[in-house]
């Protein structure tokens, strides 16, 4: 369970930079085994809020609580996973899902059991010695996921993971997270700019205000599991995406309104707001 | 050579502990330099580079036979060519060249391997420890614009004329290199490497061995590179003005008695040592960091 407190984050400013007010008091909450869409205007403080909840840093005001605990810095019971693989490019694919376990020391038969688990739950078994350069963006991405998930974290952060797919192995990568997630059932932290893909997937669907972000919306997928991808096409989906939208709409709009203001003052200013 | 970015920007990730992490950009390294030529033209480009040698060797036989300069003082490539029989078997000054080649070999090998065995550890701490850094650096740019030939003089007066001075003016000339360059690679260390392995509950030690050092490692290795290349440069010049063998030494010894000859074949050979061993740690590189430029 992620209790999210009344969290304001402000990254200080200095030497001739203005303080960035990122996140304005937000308040959520994810039952354990939630998965949880947000989505909002780029630069609206997805990302600081993910990163809060890792325990990248600290928030200004407000606390974080995983299962009762104030996160003070990053842990074994959160992983994440970003836009950017992020995987090790000295080690194969297998030693790169292995290295949480490896980090925490185990050898032999069960690490090998439990790569090769993962590898085929990925459907990696192939490029398992492969190095990851020479795989594709959404194997790449697949393998980062099993390296995330392989130390069975409670709760999987992700920002934006598929957010630098093409389109076809976004879809597929889409099925395939439900897939894992029904079978893991970790509680979901999921950034997203696509609000098709944050309906998709999530039970709930928290849309962010611009910068600074705070909760304009929290709303509950209607939708049964498992869903089918053409869910989409579905009234009843496309309706969900109307609401979701006239929310974000207005959102898109000041936010880009702020970044034109921005960019007339040298991109360096900053609202007092 | 990168000091370490210290952003005016303080981040989220400032409230981790370790001071490395805080200390990492967030772009990946990527120093792809190795572009092989398109097919059909790398055959026509290694014979270019071919041509070049050879047009040199004959404007330079054409400079012999044409007298520009008195034969003794230019001679002929047939010439200089027929002396390195003579060299290799009777020597010059008491030695053969091969105990020159061996005697300054030796000598750059241990002194580069001492400087790795430091630099790089020494550059891991700046990178790590602020205090570190601000105790070292100062004494490391200080070093650095200071031709290592300016130092000879008070190592010989300190150290004597044998290997320990000559082993020092090596180190001087490669350390600050590899320093530099560790500290570069260390900073350089993408941000989500770091935070993959804190997330998998990795200690600021692992972190460090298993995936700082990796990340650092091309630009160590770049750092060993060109920190070979000046340790070399400052080994024979140390030679030249202090010690009673080695390449360097050669030159001078044969350059007093006017021996141009020997002084060509034995500049060829201290060119010929740099080039293999930068060919000898860029095949390293290959085979050490074969994602570099890639990932
Ligand atoms: N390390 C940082 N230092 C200063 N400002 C930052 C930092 N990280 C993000 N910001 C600013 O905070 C705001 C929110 O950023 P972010 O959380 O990355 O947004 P999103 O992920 O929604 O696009 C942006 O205006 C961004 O420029
Ligand atoms: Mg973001």
């Amino acid at each position: 369970m992620i209790s999210i407190q009344d969290v304001h984050m402000v990254y200080p400013g200095g030497r001739g930079r203005r303080a960035v007010p990122a996140l304005l008091g937000v308040d959520l909450k994810l039952a354990d085994g939630e998965f949880v869409s947000v989505v909002g205007p780029s630069g609206c403080g997805k990302s600081t809020l993910l990163h809060l909840v890792a325990g990248f840093g600290r928030p200004t005001e407000g606390n974080i609580l995983v299962d009762g605990r104030l996160v003070r810095g990053p842990g074994a019971d959160r992983a994440v996973v970003f836009q950017q693989a992020a995987l090790y490019p000295w080690l194969s694919v297998a030693e790169n899902i292995g290295f949480g376990l490896r980090i925490h020391g185990l050898r032999g038969e069960e690490y090998k059991r439990k790569v090769s688990d993962y590898l085929a739950i990925m459907g990696l078994e192939a490029f398992a010695r492969h190095a990851p350069y020479e795989l594709s963006g959404g194997m790449r991405q697949r393998a980062a996921i099993a390296r995330a998930l392989i130390t069975q974290p409670e709760i999987m952060l992700m920002d934006e993971p598929f957010g630098a797919l093409d389109a076809q192995t976004r879809n597929e990568m889409q099925r395939f997270l439900l897939r894992l997630w029904r079978t893991l059932r970790p509680t979901v932290l999921f950034v997203t700019h696509d609000v098709e893909e944050a309906i998709l997937l999530g039970d709930r669907v928290v849309v962010m205000t611009a910068r600074p972000g705070k909760i304009a919306v929290d709303l509950a997928v209607p939708f049964a599991r498992p869903r089918e991808w053409d869910l989409v096409l579905t009234p009843e989906f496309v309706e969900v995406k109307r609401q979701v939208l006239s929310v974000l709409r207005p959102e898109l709009e000041s936010a880009e309104h702020l970044e034109r203001l921005m960019s007339g003052i040298g991109g360096e200013g900053e609202l007092d707001t | 050579m990168v000091p370490p970015a210290r952003s005016a920007r303080m981040d989220v990730e400032s409230a981790s502990h370790c001071p490395l992490v805080s200390a990492c950009s967030e772009d990946d390294d990527d120093l792809g330099t190795t572009c092989a030529g398109g097919g059909a033209s790398t055959g026509f480009k290694r014979g270019i580079t071919f041509l070049v040698a050879l047009t040199l060797l004959l404007l330079w036989e054409a400079l012999a036979l044409l007298h520009v300069f008195p034969a003794m003082l230019l001679p002929s490539p047939i010439t200089v060519l027929r002396e390195v029989p003579q060299l290799f078997t009777v020597g010059y000054g008491g030695q053969t060249l091969l105990t020159d080649i061996w005697v300054s070999t030796v000598r750059i090998a241990a002194g580069f391997l001492v400087a790795v065995a430091i630099g790089v550890p020494l550059g891991i701490l700046m990178a790590s420890s602020e205090i570190a850094f601000r105790m070292i650096d100062p004494l490391l740019q200080f070093v650095r614009p200071v031709p290592p030939l300016a130092l000879v003089p008070l190592l010989v007066t300190w150290f004597g004329i044998g290997e320990v001075s000559k082993g020092l003016v090596i180190m001087l000339g490669t350390i600050p290199v590899v320093v530099l360059n560790t500290i570069a690679g260390v900073h350089g260390t993408p941000r989500q490497r770091i935070r993959v392995a804190q997330c998998l509950g990795a200690t600021s030690s692992q972190i460090l061995r298993h995936v700082i050092l990796p990340s650092a490692l091309p630009e160590i290795l770049t750092g060993m590179r060109v920190g070979i290349g000046v340790g070399w440069t400052c080994l024979v010049a140390a030679e030249l003005i202090a010690a009673t063998a080695g390449l360097g030494w050669l030159v001078q010894e044969a350059g007093q008695q006017l021996q141009v000859g020997i002084i060509f074949i034995a500049i060829l050979a201290i060119g010929l040592i740099g080039y293999a061993m930068d060919l000898a740690i860029r095949l390293l590189e290959r085979a050490l960091v074969p994602w570099k430029g890639r990932a």
